[in-house]
């Protein structure tokens, strides 16, 4: 089959005006709005990290400290609200609906052959609820920032003045956007597979998301009630969470991270899918173990919703719940443990292309190793009292959801961006950027693991001096970063206007979204098409006029 | 042996400093030896992999295995078998870190926003830690107002302190706190909230000492010593230190302040009042309002120390005697005199004379044995 290249029909050109996008129900312009307004959160988030950052430069504080007419511990609230705002940005606006919300909407049907998603009208609404979630989040920066950190422990969070209620109303809105992609994502992977892909020939992307979905529509209900009674409590005193009004602080905290931990796995399982995707493609390599990899996704889903007292080792838990919590948390780290080596062995005998989303998955391996293995202390009773709540947490989330699954939205952004926009991006930028995040990640965040075993306690304005240099080491590698993020950030938008015209199949890619036009038509694929193996890379051979892959060779079609 | 060796790593962890932080520290290095063979051994197979199957040009594609299910079951189960073991050696030390010993000294902890206040068995408080050397202590922890968590690195030990509920934290720590011999600084360790709490959050840490037995009396007794203020330093008139004690001691549980009716005669014009006793200490005891106040002070001197002496008419002898409340503590006569002081000045006005209050240097040296410690210490570590 040949790429329709020169087909000037595609979902970009195929309606103007405005409001042929705000009303659109086609999923790539749905997912490509979800995309700029998730990096435009991004931008924001890195804003206030930056400036954590630079506060943290000195023992008594850059930004907000103490002077001589100032005296008020008052005086690090902004510092409170900054880093709340940090968190509550990163995780509801950007980790938990990016991959799913933007590259899932995008690609998701397209691999599946499918026109759209099951529910296309669904989908609009559910990028609505993320804008006024955004919207409702937002406000809060002008009424009253919230200074509870992004857990809303109570009673604390009862008691402020900042406006919790409406970044709480807001994270109940994206609680149901996310509800509403995981439905449509499982209905879709249910019901639109076309010929040919049975569960087991679904890409690894597709197994990724579903896992996600599962955890989006079982676990976010019991946010949004949480979130709910949050508000009622600081609206009425009801007596739920406030132990002042007869309530439990503690079952605030169960309730939360009943959903919030398996949130971390709404954030690192389509990652993990996308490091399947791009390590078979730049590898030309079937994934090994695809069955493991696909149903390691699925036990991570599930074993997930299990292990959340993790959290609260040393919150006033009970000894046994502490060690029934502990044994499931380690049990958490088999599934993912199966993925890194099943993603290795397939590196095994391939042909390794260092293109820069395989960078990017490279990266991963280092990354995600770090991250994972440093979950380890944590789950471990003895060890968690003195890592908890600590800098070494703060280091290891960051390693797993900043060095994991952001970077691999990032791999997976540089991956389909020629579908999605039908640019090429300046490669050795692309290359150079990576290896400059990847070592100014490593500056910034390696030296909190030591931080935090130090002593040094998370979310502190002030710190003791002798902690000053190695804030001063993570602050320099932050900045670099910013940099880096800011060119990358550039070429891409360079590339919109200047870049070369993408071929249908630059990198290689065996999936069904490279076998259609770059961009993809409004309907994506004029025929459902039949479908073998996902990775089989055969026949696929490099073409110098289209500067792209063809496939020369007819289609390996494996009969159910 | 084994905590001398690894006193000597300090690039990942601090000395440990208790007990618990000797057994932190070996399983703590056992998973970072694990952990980093697992990180070199990913890393130098991709590195490996990457360097011998980049991609050439006119290169032949190999057919390589996509599948074996021994190399799948060896790394679902080697890890497997690891990640249990840790968790059966954490859950050995675990029973430790629930289980304080018995006898273990008990200090009561009270966070709020945001400070720790430690309350010993001697009735003293403070807002710094005093540890005995090798002295099983448990902490019991409430909070006044959020959830905060008090956290003392060296001892690698965690618990928060939750409103409305009681937790506890156990640890015997082996390291004394020295003084520099050359500046004669005082070396601690650090306590720190880690659980925020608000805008005071990155401030509310304090200081623990682990002492002999000498010094942790003598630090305890400088708590316990109320007649200093202690934001300001400066000593408290008698007044006010009598007010505290007046609650604190528990008289107001049956002498009211405003004259109103209780099992004990009231305190309100209670000074140089003529008093009608059913029972004496001395057949024909009178108490009068021409009475000196020399005898005014002995009376109430006696009515503390020995209740039963004599009986006001109307009341019983239900009093227990304060001879051991107040000989438990340092100042006991000083607290005799402040709460007389106190009576004092809840009768007619024109009977009271304030007290003048002492200078610094007399209520930081009630006793001569104290005499050990610089007055200005306990500003430095504010």
């Amino acid at each position: 089959m040949i790429a329709k290249s020169q087909d000037n029909d595609n979902y970009l050109t195929h309606s103007r005006g405005i409001s042929s996008w705000i009303f659109t129900l086609d999923h790539k312009r749905i997912g490509v709005m979800y995309l700029i307004s998730v990096l435009v959160a991004f931008l924001l988030g890195g804003l206030f990290a930056m400036l954590i950052r630079v506060q943290l430069l000195a023992p008594t504080g850059l930004l907000f400290h103490k002077t001589e007419v100032l005296k008020d511990l008052v005086v690090y609230k902004p510092y409170n609200q900054i880093f709340t705002v940090h968190g509550a940005v990163m995780i509801f606006l950007v980790l938990i609906p990016g991959i799913p919300g933007a590259l899932g909407n995008f690609v998701l049907p397209i691999m599946l052959g499918a026109k759209d998603v099951a529910f296309p009208r669904l989908n609009l609404w559910s990028y609505y609820f993320y804008v006024c979630g955004m919207l409702f989040a937002l406000s809060s920066l002008v009424l009253g920032a919230v200074d509870t950190g992004w857990t809303f422990y109570t009673p604390y969070s009862v008691q402020t003045s900042t406006a919790v209620i409406s970044v709480v109303f807001g994270a109940f809105l994206l609680g149901f956007s996310s509800i509403f992609t995981g439905l449509n994502f499982i209905v879709t992977m249910h019901k639109l597979r076309p010929r040919g892909m049975t569960w087991f020939r679904m890409p690894l992307f597709c197994w990724g998301l579903y896992a996600t979905a599962l955890i989006q529509i079982l676990a976010t209900p019991v946010l949004a009630i949480t979130l709910l009674l949050l508000i009622l409590e600081r609206l009425f005193h009801l007596g739920i969470f406030d132990p002042a009004y007869g309530g439990s602080a503690l079952l605030f905290q169960h309730f939360f991270w009943f959903y919030s931990h398996p949130a971390v796995y709404i954030m690192i399982l389509p990652a993990m899918g996308i490091m399947s995707e791009v390590i078979a493609t730049f590898s030309r390599r079937e994934i090994f173990g695809y069955r493991f990899v696909a149903m390691s996704s699925i036990a991570i889903a599930l074993i997930g919703f299990f292990v959340w007292g993790h959290h609260m080792f040393p919150n006033g838990q009970s000894a046994p719940a502490n060690v029934i919590f502990s044994g499931l948390t380690v049990l958490v780290a088999i599934p993912s443990a199966i993925k890194v080596f099943n993603w290795l062995a397939t590196l095994y005998k391939g042909s390794i292309d260092l293109k820069t989303p395989m960078l990017y998955a490279l990266g991963f391996f280092f990354m995600f190793s770090i991250g994972g293995l440093t979950g380890l202390p944590l789950a471990i009773l003895p060890t968690n009292f003195n890592a908890h709540d600590t800098y070494f947490v703060v280091a290891h989330f960051h390693y797993v959801m900043f060095g994991g699954a952001l970077f691999m939205f990032i791999g997976g952004i540089h991956y389909w961006w020629p579908k999605i926009t039908g640019r090429m991006y300046n490669e050795s930028l692309g290359r150079l950027c990576c290896l400059l995040e990847l070592l100014a990640f490593n500056l910034t965040f390696f030296p909190q693991f030591i931080l935090g075993l130090h002593g040094m306690p998370r979310r502190s304005a002030v710190y003791s001096p002798e902690f000053q240099y190695l804030h001063v080491l993570s602050t320099i590698g932050a900045f670099i970063q910013m940099a880096a993020f800011l060119v990358i950030g550039a070429y891409l938008l360079h590339s919109l206007f200047r870049g070369k015209k993408a071929p249908a199949n630059p990198w290689g890619g065996s999936t069904l979204e490279w076998r259609c036009s770059s961009p993809p038509p409004h309907d994506n694929f004029k025929e459902t098409p039949t479908v073998g193996m996902p990775y089989d890379h055969h026949g696929l051979k490099w073409d110098e006029e289209t500067e792209g892959f063809e496939r020369k060779e007819k289609e390996l079609v494996l009969h159910a | 042996m084994i905590s001398s060796l690894l006193a000597q790593r300090t690039f990942w962890l601090e000395s440990p400093a208790s007990t618990s932080a000797e057994n932190h520290d070996l399983v703590f290095y056992a998973l970072l030896y694990v952990m980093a063979f697992f990180f070199f051994l990913v890393v130098a197979i991709m590195l490996a992999f990457v360097v011998l199957y980049r991609r050439r040009k006119g290169q032949a594609y190999d057919n390589a295995p996509t599948h074996n299910t021994l190399l799948e079951i060896l790394w679902t189960v080697i890890p497997l078998g690891i990640v249990i073991g840790f968790f059966v050696v954490g859950l050995k030390y675990y029973v430790d870190i629930e289980s304080p010993p018995a006898g273990a000294d008990i200090v009561d902890v009270e966070a709020s926003q945001w400070q720790f206040n430690f309350k010993y068995p001697n009735g003293a408080d403070s807002n710094e830690l005093y540890l005995l050397v090798n002295r099983p202590v448990l902490l019991k922890l409430t909070s006044k107002d959020v959830t905060h968590a008090l956290y003392i690195p060296a001892f690698r030990v965690q618990r928060n302190a939750v409103p409305g509920q009681n937790t506890e934290l156990w640890f015997q720590p082996t390291q004394l706190t020295a003084k520099d011999p050359t500046t004669g600084e005082e070396s601690f360790y650090h306590v720190f909230c880690t659980q925020y709490c608000g805008n005071g959050h990155a401030e509310m840490n304090t200081k623990a000492f682990v002492l002999t037995k000498e010094d942790y009396d003598k630090k305890l007794a400088e708590a316990a010593n109320i007649f200093v203020d202690r934001n300001s330093n400066q000593p408290l008139p008698y007044i006010e230190v009598g007010k505290k004690l007046y609650t604190t001691m528990g008289c107001s549980q049956c002498h009211s302040i405003d004259g109103a009716k209780g099992t004990a005669p009231t305190w309100k014009g209670l000074y140089k009042r003529d008093h009608e006793f059913s029972k004496t200490n001395e057949p024909g005891y009178t108490l009068k309002e021409s009475d000196d106040d020399k005898k005014w002070d002995d009376y109430f001197q006696r009515s503390i120390l020995h209740p039963e002496a004599d009986i006001v008419q109307d009341f019983q002898n239900v009093m227990p005697s304060q001879e051991s409340a107040l000989s438990g503590s340092p100042y006991k006569e000083k607290k005799l005199a402040a709460i007389i002081e106190y009576i004092k000045s809840l009768g007619d006005p024109k009977y009271y004379k304030p007290m003048k209050t002492p200078d610094l240097h007399d209520s930081q040296k009630p006793q001569a044995s104290d005499t050990a410690k610089p007055t200005a210490k306990k500003d430095e570590g504010k």
